[in-house]
């Protein structure tokens, strides 16, 4: 249990990117969910969450994940997940997820994700 | 030879105890030497008393010709006898040495007839020596030694007391000469004045300082200042006052000051005359003048300042009084009333701060025990209490029981439940605390018997109560009286509000996952039916009181069995009703679906309109057919199956395509099938298996696939017990997760 989890979210442009620093558990997921729900609220569609130093996900954390996608489904918005370690983006692959690019895309780095981003948004890659 | 004719021969020059007197009286002319007055008078009456034969003494200022005698300084004599001292004019002996100026000695006081013998056999006085106090041809007092038995006192002794009456008169000398020597200028006095009233937030410091300040202002050499209380009046600051009537200040009626906080109206005294209108004061006769000012707050009186000179001559007018109340009593209001209410914001912050602290503490948890032991700690850390205890009613049988406790050495809980039972005995609708100041005078708990045994004094009991009702009693004692202050009742009614809170929604959490966990005991399969030609090993263990995870086995027909295992997100009371809505709506729909992908697309459909959005379910189901001895499955984001082959020994992954239930609205599902033979064991789990058997950079399968294939001549039960211990004796620092395992092994 590590209760300390921090969700550090930093501004790349227009994109907001959110960082999972320790587990996204069943301890630490309500405060994601509304790290989260504030972003939306605040106007952004498009969130990228940083999953470098997230080292675990049970399946509380995978519930914020899909909540995250759904918010953002809801309002054509998309959100991607980036730096997925082996077992969080086997969780996902086995839980479905990986395959459904209208809910989540999995990206080896936050700069692809952003790149991508750019692309739909129809802005010139910097 | 008795104890004090012993001391007589002590008392003689040369000896340890002479020495010691001469110690004193070096101290005394130091005293002297510095015009400390105060010092030297109460020294005046200690010192024989101490080293003498001496049993009660009393400085007497003298009158003027006609007037009665006023102590300004005593030991060992009682109230009636200081409040009859004026009665002592006209006495032949003290007359006698203030007119002649000169020592009076009587051995055998019962046997004369004075006109005041009745005074000093108030004191049981039998013999005595009176000593006049001379400066500049002046009896400015007189000393009176008295013993209770008869004594001839020595040469040597009354050397001593005549010395101490030298010094009284030196230094009385000495502090009128210093005064005229120095006219103060005002300007810089009043700039320290002001200064002082701004030193401190400590009010006593504050009052001490700024008393000496206003006395140096006015040129006078003693006062205090008193301050009328709630609970009375209280001498706060005092200078130039010997220690006896600073302490006797406050106590005796009929004074200056009472006279001023009934009137609230400022006296100006001169001299001896006028105090006599004051008959409860203790008579200060070197006082030539003085004033009592009221300290007039803006909604009531603050208390008195009184300012004291004793220099001949010089005595205070109206103009002085007038001078005092605008410079220094207005002033000193203005300070005492920012500095109260400065306390009264201070305490309110430490009272917020403490309900803060508290309400953070005890509501962290959800666990009854949990809430209790942060209550009675959140009580050790805020409030000074030698035992404490909180009761609660049963909700069942209504009855009070004692939930926990601390303060009674190896206390059982018969121990607490005696001592706290003063609260069983309140009336059922009082909602107020109550409190005990003394046990022993009160006139319905006087001397409980278990709180006498441990020499408490004082109690306090405060009713929990939720919406008007109670719910139980925080009782707390002291060993000391009036143990329990007005902010300390307070705090403990701020705490009895918020414990009553956080323990009924700890009941209620209880009473909820008492509900889930009976709801998860009835889903649960309580016994695997036989399947024919196979083996069925089954085991869970939630991580929690309430798990996320199941299995089941559904006789379809004679040869079909489905079987089926899920994994719910989350480990609470909603993950249960999930499990149950799920549970019952595959007994509903399996028999009447042949096709697994169509029952988990109906099953996707169902959770995805009927749970919350973040909800989900990953699920296996698999339809069995004994007879073919095949298997048809299909997979929602669930682990895939392992299916160890025995003629190969090899293990395939049984698995399909598929989201986790309840994601999208039309999720689409595949299908397979596939064979199991005899000797096959097929093993189906949840992820806590694999998450418990990972480590970085591995998923936790390597080592499960290890753990089949090296125990493949189990039972299937064998088997899952031995991959359940397998997981769950490894040591990792996260938290448990549920784990379910159904092993099915052809025979």
């Amino acid at each position: 249990m590590d209760a300390d989890t921090q969700f550090n979210v930093m501004m790349r442009g227009s994109v907001p990117v959110v960082q999972i620093i320790g587990d996204l558990d069943h301890y630490s997921t309500p405060e994601f969910r509304s790290v989260i729900s504030e972003l939306i609220q605040q106007g952004h569609k498009t969130i990228i969450v940083d999953m470098s130093a997230a080292d675990f996900m049970d399946s509380s954390g995978m519930s914020g994940i899909i909540f995250a996608a759904k918010r953002l489904s809801a309002i054509d918005g998309h959100l991607s997940l980036a730096n997925c370690n082996l077992r969080t983006t086997r969780k996902l692959s086995i839980g479905g997820l990986t395959k459904m690019p209208d809910l989540m895309i999995l990206y080896p780095s936050v700069e692809e994700a952003l790149e991508h981003v750019r692309e739909i948004q129809g802005k010139p890659s910097t | 030879m008795d104890r004090r004719e012993q001391l007589v021969g002590a008392i003689s020059p040369g000896s340890k105890s002479a020495l010691e007197l001469l110690g004193f009286l070096q101290h005394l002319s130091q005293d002297t030497a510095e015009g400390n007055l105060a010092r030297v008078v109460d020294a005046a009456v200690e010192l024989p008393v101490k080293h003498l034969r001496v049993d009660k003494s009393v400085l007497l200022c003298c009158p003027a010709p006609g007037k009665s005698y006023f102590p300004l300084a005593f030991r060992n004599v009682s109230h009636p006898f200081l409040e009859n001292c004026h009665l002592l004019s006209g006495d032949d002996i003290l007359d006698w040495a203030a007119i002649n100026q000169s020592l009076k000695v009587v051995d055998d006081l019962p046997s004369l007839s004075t006109p005041s013998a009745g005074i000093y056999a108030l004191e049981h006085v039998r013999s005595l020596a009176c000593i006049p106090v001379v400066a500049q041809g002046e009896t400015l007092a007189v000393l009176l030694y008295m013993c209770c038995s008869p004594v001839s006192f020595t040469i040597w002794e009354l050397e001593v007391m005549n010395t101490i009456a030298n010094h009284v008169a030196a230094v009385s000398r000495l502090k009128q000469a210093d005064e005229e020597r120095t006219p103060p200028q005002i300007g810089p006095l009043l700039v320290r004045l002001r200064e002082a009233l701004w030193t401190s937030t400590d009010l006593d410091e504050l009052l001490n300082r700024t008393l000496r300040e206003a006395l140096t202002l006015m040129q006078a050499d003693s006062g205090s200042i008193i301050l009328h209380e709630a609970r009375g009046c209280r001498v706060a600051a005092t200078y130039g006052l010997s220690e006896s009537i600073s302490r006797e200040l406050h106590r005796v009626k009929d004074t200056v000051y009472a006279h001023v906080i009934a009137s609230q109206k400022p006296v100006l005294l001169h001299g001896a005359a006028d105090a006599q209108e004051y008959p409860g004061a203790i008579p200060r006769p070197e006082i030539v003048s003085a004033m009592s000012v009221p300290l007039r707050g803006r909604r009531s009186l603050l208390g008195v300042l009184n300012i004291n000179r004793s220099r001949a001559g010089r005595i205070f007018n109206d103009a002085d009084l007038a001078f005092a109340t605008s410079h220094i009593a207005q002033p000193l209001v203005m300070t005492i009333e920012n500095l109260k209410l400065h306390e009264a914001t201070k305490a309110q912050t430490r009272y917020l701060r403490d309900m803060y602290e508290i309400a953070r503490t005890i509501t962290s948890t959800l666990e009854l025990d949990a809430v209790l032991n942060m209550i009675m700690n959140r009580l050790r850390a805020l409030i000074v209490s030698d035992v404490c205890g909180l009761l609660l009613y049963d909700n069942e049988t209504g009855r009070l029981n004692v939930a926990c406790g601390y303060g009674i050495p190896d206390g059982t809980e018969s121990d607490y439940a005696e001592l706290m039972m003063i609260a069983g005995k309140l009336s059922p609708s009082r909602m107020r605390p109550l409190v005990i100041p003394d046990l022993s005078a009160h006139h319905l708990y006087r001397h409980p018997p278990a709180a006498e045994k441990l020499g408490l004094r004082s109690a306090v009991t405060v009713p929990l109560t939720i919406k008007r009702k109670r719910v139980g009693f925080l009782t707390a004692y002291r060993h000391e009286p009036r143990g329990f202050p007005r902010e300390t009742v307070k705090l403990l009614i701020g705490m009895a509000e918020l414990a009553a809170i956080a323990i009924e929604n700890a009941r209620l959490y209880e009473r909820q996952l008492g509900i889930a966990n009976l709801t998860q005991r009835l889903l649960s399969p309580s016994a695997i039916e036989p399947i024919p030609g196979f083996e069925v090993g089954c085991k869970y263990a939630p991580a929690y009181q309430v798990g996320g995870d199941y299995y089941d086995l559904i006789e379809l027909d004679r040869h079909r069995f489905a079987i089926v295992i899920a994994d719910v997100a989350g480990k609470d009371v909603s993950a249960a009703r999930h499990i149950a809505m799920c549970k019952h709506s595959l007994r509903a729909t399996a028999e009447h679906i042949a096709s697994p992908a169509e029952l988990l697309h109906k099953m996707n459909r169902l959770i995805y309109d009927n749970t919350e959005p973040e909800a989900f379910i990953s699920m296996f189901y698999a339809i069995l057919d004994t007879e073919s001895k095949t298997l048809l499955y299909s997979l929602a984001g669930h682990e895939p199956g392992l299916l160890l082959r025995a003629h190969t020994g090899r293990i395939e992954y049984i698995s399909t395509p598929g989201i986790l239930l309840g994601v999208l609205p039309n999720a689409t599902f595949f299908e397979r099938r596939t064979s199991i033979k005899v000797g096959d064991i097929l093993l189906l789990y949840t992820d806590g298996l694999t998450t418990a058997l990972s480590s970085d950079g591995d998923t936790g399968l390597s080592k499960l696939e290890s753990a089949l294939m090296e125990r493949p001549s189990k039972t299937a039960q064998e088997l899952a017990n031995n991959i359940h211990k397998l997981a769950t004796s490894r040591r990792t620092s996260r938290p448990p997760d549920d784990i379910a395992i159904v092993a099915l092994k052809g025979v």
